[in-house]
């Protein structure tokens, strides 16, 4: 025992736990957190459930006996149910990828947002508000007016990374220049990024034609419409690897809470731990605008409705985010695919729609509790 | 003359093949070379073809083989029409043989002695206002299932269900309406929908930009190959064009062209000039105009900026009535910025046209006799000054 560093002793106390009462943080205080099979057993039934209905529901009315027919035969398991092709197109081609995209991409969002809180200590950071997503919107209309979207599958969600990933570090030095990271220069340098991004955008489409017109006004709108396997298997992997790698960050997080300082004395290499989370966020979002296109509020409201439940722990703070993402991003999609069918509403629309209010309530929620701070 | 009648059944199949695919070859490339088999209408034989199509069964390959005789390469007498028609008929009673996919072409050929039609069971989805306009001109519209947004004219086609922006699309939503075609331009997306579409079993054909005076031909016949009735759209097309070219025929003898400049306006501050390569300079040029912009170096859409405005200096200006009618009228119009400082605000000479007459679509040639007509009416008030 005595071999292990301070951040493996603080890993293993359970917040409950007495002994671990001392080294949380003071705004913790008062916190009573359900227990956590419930919690768990909860996010999880709420995600099984939005999944079932997001493949059951659509424009096109596919009986829900077929539909376990169609998948199972996917899954290699023949139960004898009979459906047509195009039944079993609606199924699989378009339905199941455009499930599989938007919980990947909820997820992404979800937990890069609580992350990127934790890692500003500021509950505004949202890869939209800071321009992380702006930057990948942008750098997917480099990519494809300058024909780079065509070099293989990867390369659209990897451009999207790199233009995210670049953004991030830019706030985060730009923020951290005296010290520690400042809420009004954060957001107000998200605020300048994102009206420099959104004009150097128009200008790419100024000079597009019509095909890259269409690729890149579906980006700028957000939209899983159109979410094929194979997106599914380029972006998804990246995003897999995001959210373990964030979700192993708890820990470090509920440290660097403490302050950098605190956080280092307390055993925690701080630059490189900040680096991964950095990273990973901008490798979750990226590769979720590349093929979502900009889908905002999700990183923001996902861990504050979370925080609710489980409390800031980031230990379950980010893998609770993450699920919570999941499920706004099926929620909202399902919204999008349905609402106004025939036609198709922008999931960016409708994130926003659902977003906003919820934001609004958690804020005035907060301010008179007083307790609104990572 | 006397047709050798000696041509095994074999040999009848390969060159009823041949026929059919001339005669798609003739159908889809316009004016294609005739191929060497020759045909004459046999009433009895024709009729045979009929019921035999009715039935829509399989035919044994042998069963054309009681007509090949006209097959035979030497007699060239006949009239291309004739030709096109009996190479329909067996082209199509070849391709019964064939599996189910090919069956609505095929009917669709069948009964080209009277007339051709759209194949029974055809749904349509067209997703642009100048492909469902067309659709409209060749009397397909009953094929019809939806729409997109731009498709406005003619007004029957707002009752269709609408499927909103076609970059946009809702591929359940459009699957749910069981098409078997959609026709779309290079905007309809997004492109995974495609695909979706595709491996859903639905034909999809999405049109390339025209933009040239012969766009509406090309238009019209690539979607009537689409449809399966390539000599209606022939017969569309050549409409057209020979109201086209009475429409034409008054602006090549315009001494001075008047330099028009089409303005596109929608509320919410949306104003763009047009320039080279855009729908408008086509209908200008068609009607003894000449397009300001493109003659002053802008190419494609830019928007419009007061001092450009007065640069390029338009004598008449052309705009779109839905974008005429958002700004308030001409007093709207001439209140932006820079649009009184020209010779056409000073005049107040503008020309409103409806919106979908500038696709170059089936009515082009009204377009373009509109905007001759207003063209030759502002002429002759600057030249009475």
């Amino acid at each position: 025992m005595a071999s292990k560093g301070p951040l493996a002793r603080i890993r293993e106390q359970r917040p409950e736990s007495a002994a671990a009462a001392e080294t949380r943080p003071a705004h913790w205080a008062g916190w009573t957190a359900l227990p956590e099979p419930l919690i768990w057993g909860a996010l999880a039934a709420g995600l099984l459930c939005l999944v079932l209905v997001n493949l059951a529901l659509g424009a096109f009315d596919v009986e829900p006996l077929r539909i376990i027919g169609v998948l199972f035969d996917k899954l290699g398991i023949d139960l004898g149910i009979e459906y047509t092709a195009r039944e079993e197109a609606v199924v699989w081609v378009i339905r199941t990828p455009r499930m599989a995209m938007a919980a990947l991409v909820g997820a992404g969002l979800g937990i890069s947002g609580a992350a990127l809180q934790g890692l500003f200590r500021n509950p505004l950071a949202d890869p939209g508000l800071i321009g992380v997503s702006s930057g990948a919107g942008f750098a997917v209309a480099l990519a494809v007016v300058l024909g780079i979207s065509g070099w293989g599958l990867f390369a659209q969600p990897l451009a999207a990374f790199v233009g995210g990933l670049v953004l991030t570090l830019l706030i985060y030095a730009f923020a951290r220049r005296s010290g520690r990271a400042q809420m009004a220069t954060m957001l107000l340098a998200g605020i300048a990024i994102n009206a420099l991004l959104g004009a150097a955008i128009s200008f790419i489409l100024s000079f597009s034609d019509n095909e890259e017109l269409r690729d890149i006004v579906f980006w700028l709108l957000g939209s899983l419409a159109g979410s094929l396997w194979d997106y599914v298997y380029s972006a998804g992997p990246l995003i897999l690897i995001a959210v373990i790698v964030l979700a192993r960050q708890g820990a470090a997080l509920n440290l660097l809470s403490l302050g950098d300082a605190e956080a280092r004395h307390l055993g925690l290499r701080v630059q490189r731990t900040q680096l991964l989370i950095v990273v990973a966020a901008a490798l979750a979002t990226g590769a979720g605008v590349a093929v979502a296109g900009v889908v905002g509020f999700i990183g923001l409201i996902a861990p504050h409705m979370v925080r609710l439940v489980v409390g800031p722990d980031h230990r379950r703070l980010l893998p609770a985010s993450a699920l919570a993402g999941a499920m706004l991003v099926l929620g909202a999609d399902l919204g999008a695919r349905t609402i106004a069918a025939p036609a198709e509403l922008p999931l960016g629309v409708l994130t926003a729609v659902i977003g906003t209010p919820l934001f609004l309530f958690l804020i005035d929620r907060a301010r008179r509790s007083l307790a609104m701070s990572v | 003359m006397g047709l050798p009648v000696s041509l095994r059944g074999g040999l009848g199949v390969l060159v009823g093949l041949l026929a059919g695919a001339a005669l798609l070859a003739a159908g889809c490339g316009g004016d294609g070379p005739q191929t060497g088999a020759q045909a004459i209408a046999e009433p009895p034989q024709a009729a045979e073809t009929e019921r035999q199509q009715d039935d829509a069964e399989p035919e044994p390959q042998q069963e054309p083989a009681a007509e090949p005789q006209q097959q035979d390469g030497a007699a060239a007498e006949d009239d291309g029409e004739t030709d096109s028609a009996e190479a329909a008929q067996q082209g199509a009673q070849q391709q019964t043989a064939e599996p189910l996919q090919v069956a609505s072409q095929q009917q669709q050929q069948s009964g080209a002695e009277e007339e051709e039609r759209v194949a029974e069971g055809t749904r349509l989805i067209t997703l642009f206002g100048d492909i469902t306009e067309i659709v409209y001109a060749l009397g397909a519209e009953e094929h019809l299932v939806a729409r997109d947004a731009s498709s406005i004219y003619p007004a029957e086609a707002e009752t269709l269900p609408n499927l909103g922006f076609a970059g946009t699309l809702n591929v359940e939503a459009v699957l749910a309406l069981e098409p078997t075609l959609v026709i779309g331009t290079q905007l309809t997306g997004p492109a995974g929908v495609l695909e979706q579409l595709q491996d859903a079993g639905v034909e999809v054909l999405l049109l390339d930009a025209m933009r040239e005076i012969d766009a509406p031909r090309r238009k019209i016949q690539a979607i009537g190959a689409a449809l399966g009735i390539p000599r209606t759209a022939a017969a569309l097309a050549d409409d057209v064009e020979r109201r086209l070219a009475e429409a034409t025929a008054g602006a090549e003898a315009v001494e001075r062209p008047l330099r028009v400049l089409h303005v596109y306006i929608r509320r919410g501050g949306v104003q763009l000039v047009s320039g080279e390569g855009n729908e408008a300079q086509t209908i200008i040029e068609a009607a003894g105009g000449i397009d300001a912009a493109a003659e002053t170096g802008i190419v494609g859409w830019e928007s419009l900026t007061p001092e450009a405005l007065v640069a390029i200096d338009p004598e008449v200006y052309l705009v779109m009535d839905r974008g005429l009618e958002a700004i308030g009228g001409v007093e709207g119009l001439l209140a932006i910025p820079g649009m009184t400082e020209t010779r056409a605000g000073r005049g107040q000479y503008v020309v409103s046209m409806p919106d979908l007459e500038l696709l170059l679509g089936p009515r082009l040639p009204e377009a373009v006799a509109e905007l001759s007509a207003a063209l030759r009416a502002i002429e002759a008030e600057i030249g009475s000054e």
